[in-house]
């Protein structure tokens, strides 16, 4: 009845001739770190301090299978009350009653089991194993999760028997095929587990980490182990937010953004044709430049494009007031006020050092699905810098990045950038982007102008040209800058060149219009010569015609008498 | 004695057991053996398999096998394992073997030894 501990060598070895099977976790992000999932028809243990999201990750492997993968499931929990569990899975948006109900999930509550009992002698755990086998086979399960194996051997002690049954339980639950994830805790000295469950699940380790640095607390997932199968061996910063475990690979492991080939304007004509035609939906753009270089006025153009289209925008203000915003792209011709109240426009000011970093991650999440708009603009990204130390400020801005991009928001940053070193504090970023547009101020004959250059662009031919970025009254426009003798003109060098260009332009005009008028006289002349003419050709040719019939009339005549005298001649003879 | 077993049913034990296994069967026979010996005429013994009987197990929480419950006399007491330590089987169910009682307390010790070894049995097992 009870498997031999002693067999587990042999599983092993069919693990390595099959290719080994992933049971989907559903988990965002997880999927693609541990390449399909956890091991399935194998234990998977996943350990991780208090607070670190492991049994919102059981519960997740559980619902996400009954839900998404018609895998029924167990639940076999120690720790949890019945509240608390409903109560967890009511906050990732989800109803375990209906699931039991619905026979997908079983639920055995163990929170209640007395631990009074005196040991004398030996046992075993076939009760729990009952337990076990009646719930599986209540919903025919194909996932179990054991949360946490911990009580077991603090409820029955730490025993050699304690232990023997937990591996009988492992050998059990790998023999019915069941893909299982026995939730563990870290150790207060930092070890794996507390009691080395570690050495008994010997096929996937999975630690959560939750820690603090620079008073930032992050969550992390790093997969320790998975034999058989490729898989990310980084940590992972992860969230948990209303959708659950959320993980951010850093590299965006597989960049499986779908990529539109819809353009969308900017509300500046000029600038959509230097994009060969605007941004890409769902594109990433960074705007950087200089205090005052309109970055934040290009964003308000954008965002008022898109409102013009009937698309809602999140518009994220780290400096700003949404009020004094307002009020600055008034003065440009921008009414944000119009879109607000129209429903197509939400500012979210918040000064990035109030919060946490990874509170801001979580807030943001909550916003986008309230809100849920086409277009999130970020401004400006710099502010993050004071949250937190650069590791974590760059950790936190590519999640941010990550999580609007992987609902296909369309997404605009901008970042203010020191004078003389314009493109060094997003060289961070600037892989992940997929457009750059650069503000740039020159200063020349005693005033500043802005130029706008777009740096990069991805999948578009897009212009190398740079061109003046003016603020007007009804919006920013771009002109063309005027290429002189002495590199780019703007301002009023422009203005003066190109008065200096038009008078120029006169004076070769005036002249050419000489010319021609010369050449129109020359040609009337010529035409009357040759009308005059005409007429006399007509003329005489005439006479000639008439000198011709003439000449015929005569030699018809002379014809005509010499037949008369030889006709009279034979007649006279 | 005869006092004793007037008050019959002093205790009121329950004993859940899963199948045949080692430990369930060490279970029986020690405390059988001690119903028929330091205990005589005063334990009512209720035998559950857990196996054919699934709802006990759920009702009375049984996780371990096998789990004897000591329902009367109050206060409720759980014990686990084979029972194969007959001194602290009783020390556990509240039993005081009166000292000069010779004949009650002159076997226990053959018991005891009868159960000693399953105890290392059960160990053996499972290591």
């Amino acid at each position: 009845m009870l498997p031999d501990p002693v067999s587990a060598g042999e599983s092993d070895e069919s693990c390595a001739l099959m290719p080994l099977q992933k049971a989907p976790s559903g988990i965002q992000g997880f999927d693609d770190i541990s390449e399909g999932g956890l091991p399935r028809g194998r234990s998977t243990l996943v350990t991780g301090s208090a607070g670190a999201g492991k049994s919102i990750f059981g519960l997740q492997f559980l619902i996400n299978g009954a839900q998404r993968f018609q895998e029924a499931g167990v639940l076999l929990s120690f720790e949890e009350s019945r509240q608390s569990i409903v109560q967890n899975a009511a906050s990732l948006g989800f109803n375990i009653e209906e699931l039991v109900r619905s026979k997908q999930l079983a639920v055995e509550y163990l929170q209640t089991f007395p631990n009074d009992a005196e040991t004398i002698g030996s046992f075993n755990l076939d009760g729990l194993f009952l337990r076990l086998e009646l719930a599986i086979d209540a919903v025919a399960a194909r996932r179990v999760v054991i949360d946490p194996i911990e009580t077991l051997l603090t409820r029955f002690g730490n025993s050699d028997i304690v232990r023997g049954e937990l591996l009988r339980l492992l050998e059990w639950l790998h023999g019915r095929g069941l893909s299982s994830v026995i939730i563990g805790e870290t150790g207060q000295q930092g070890e794996l587990t507390r009691f080395g469950i570690e050495e008994y699940v010997s096929d996937c380790v999975i630690k959560l980490d939750h820690r603090v640095e620079d008073q930032i607390s992050t969550r992390y997932i790093r997969l320790l182990k998975y034999r058989g199968s490729q898989h990310q061996t980084n940590e992972f910063p992860y969230i948990i937010s209303s959708r659950g475990i959320e993980i951010t690979p850093i590299t965006s492991v597989r960049l499986d953004y779908i990529a539109s080939s819809e353009r969308i304007g900017t509300g500046i004509e000029q600038l959509d044709q230097m994009l060969g035609g605007g941004l890409y939906k769902g594109s990433c753009t960074l705007i950087s430049g200089n205090t005052g270089n309109g970055k934040t006025t290009l964003m308000a153009s954008i965002v008022s494009a898109a409102a013009l289209r009937g698309e809602r925008s999140l518009l994220v203000s780290s400096e700003e007031s949404p009020s004094q915003l307002i009020r600055d792209m008034t003065s440009v011709g921008l009414d944000l006020q119009h879109w607000i109240d129209a429903g197509l426009l939400h500012i979210w000011a918040e000064r990035t050092t109030s919060q946490g970093l990874e509170e801001r991650l979580k807030q943001l999440e909550l916003v986008l699905e309230e809100f849920q708009p086409q277009l999130v603009a970020l401004d400006a990204i710099g502010s993050l810098i004071h949250a937190g130390n650069q590791k974590a400020t760059n950790t936190i801005l590519i999640r941010e990045i990550d999580l609007v991009r992987n609902r296909g928001i369309t997404m605009l940053m901008s970042v203010l950038t020191e004078a003389d070193h314009e493109h060094s504090t997003v060289v961070g970023i600037s892989s992940i982007l997929d457009t750059w547009l650069l503000l740039k101020n020159v200063e020349a004959d005693g005033e500043r102008t802005r130029l706008l250059v777009v740096v990069k662009s991805r999948g578009t031919s897009h212009s190398n040209q740079m061109r003046e970025f003016r603020l007007t009254d009804h919006g920013p426009v771009l002109e063309d800058v005027v290429i002189g003798p002495a590199g780019i003109l703007t301002g009023s060098a422009r203005t003066v060149y190109q008065q200096k260009m038009l008078e120029r332009t006169a004076r070769q005009l005036a002249v050419i219009q000489q010319k021609r008028q010369d050449l129109d006289q020359h040609v009337a002349e010529v035409e009357a010569e040759m009308a005059s003419m005409q007429k006399q050709i007509n003329r005489e040719s005439s006479q000639r015609e008439a000198a011709i019939a003439l000449e015929q009339e005569l030699l018809a005549k002379q014809a005509s008498d010499l037949l008369w005298m030889e006709q009279h001649r034979g007649e006279g003879a | 004695m005869s006092e004793e077993q007037a008050q019959q049913k002093t205790y009121l034990l329950t004993l859940y057991i899963s199948g045949m296994c080692p430990h369930s069967s060490a279970a029986l026979d020690n405390i059988q053996c001690l119903c028929a010996g330091e205990l005589k005429g005063q334990v009512e013994l209720e035998v559950v398999d857990i196996r054919s009987n699934p709802e006990a197990l759920i009702r009375e929480r049984i996780l371990a096998i096998p789990t004897l419950i000591k329902r009367l006399p109050l206060p409720v007491r759980r014990l686990i394992g084979d029972l194969g330590d007959k001194e602290r089987l009783l020390k556990a169910l509240g039993v005081k073997i009166d000292p000069a009682g010779g004949g009650g307390g002159g076997t226990p010790p053959a018991h005891g030894q009868d159960g000693a070894p399953h105890e290392p049995r059960g160990v053996g097992e499972l290591q």
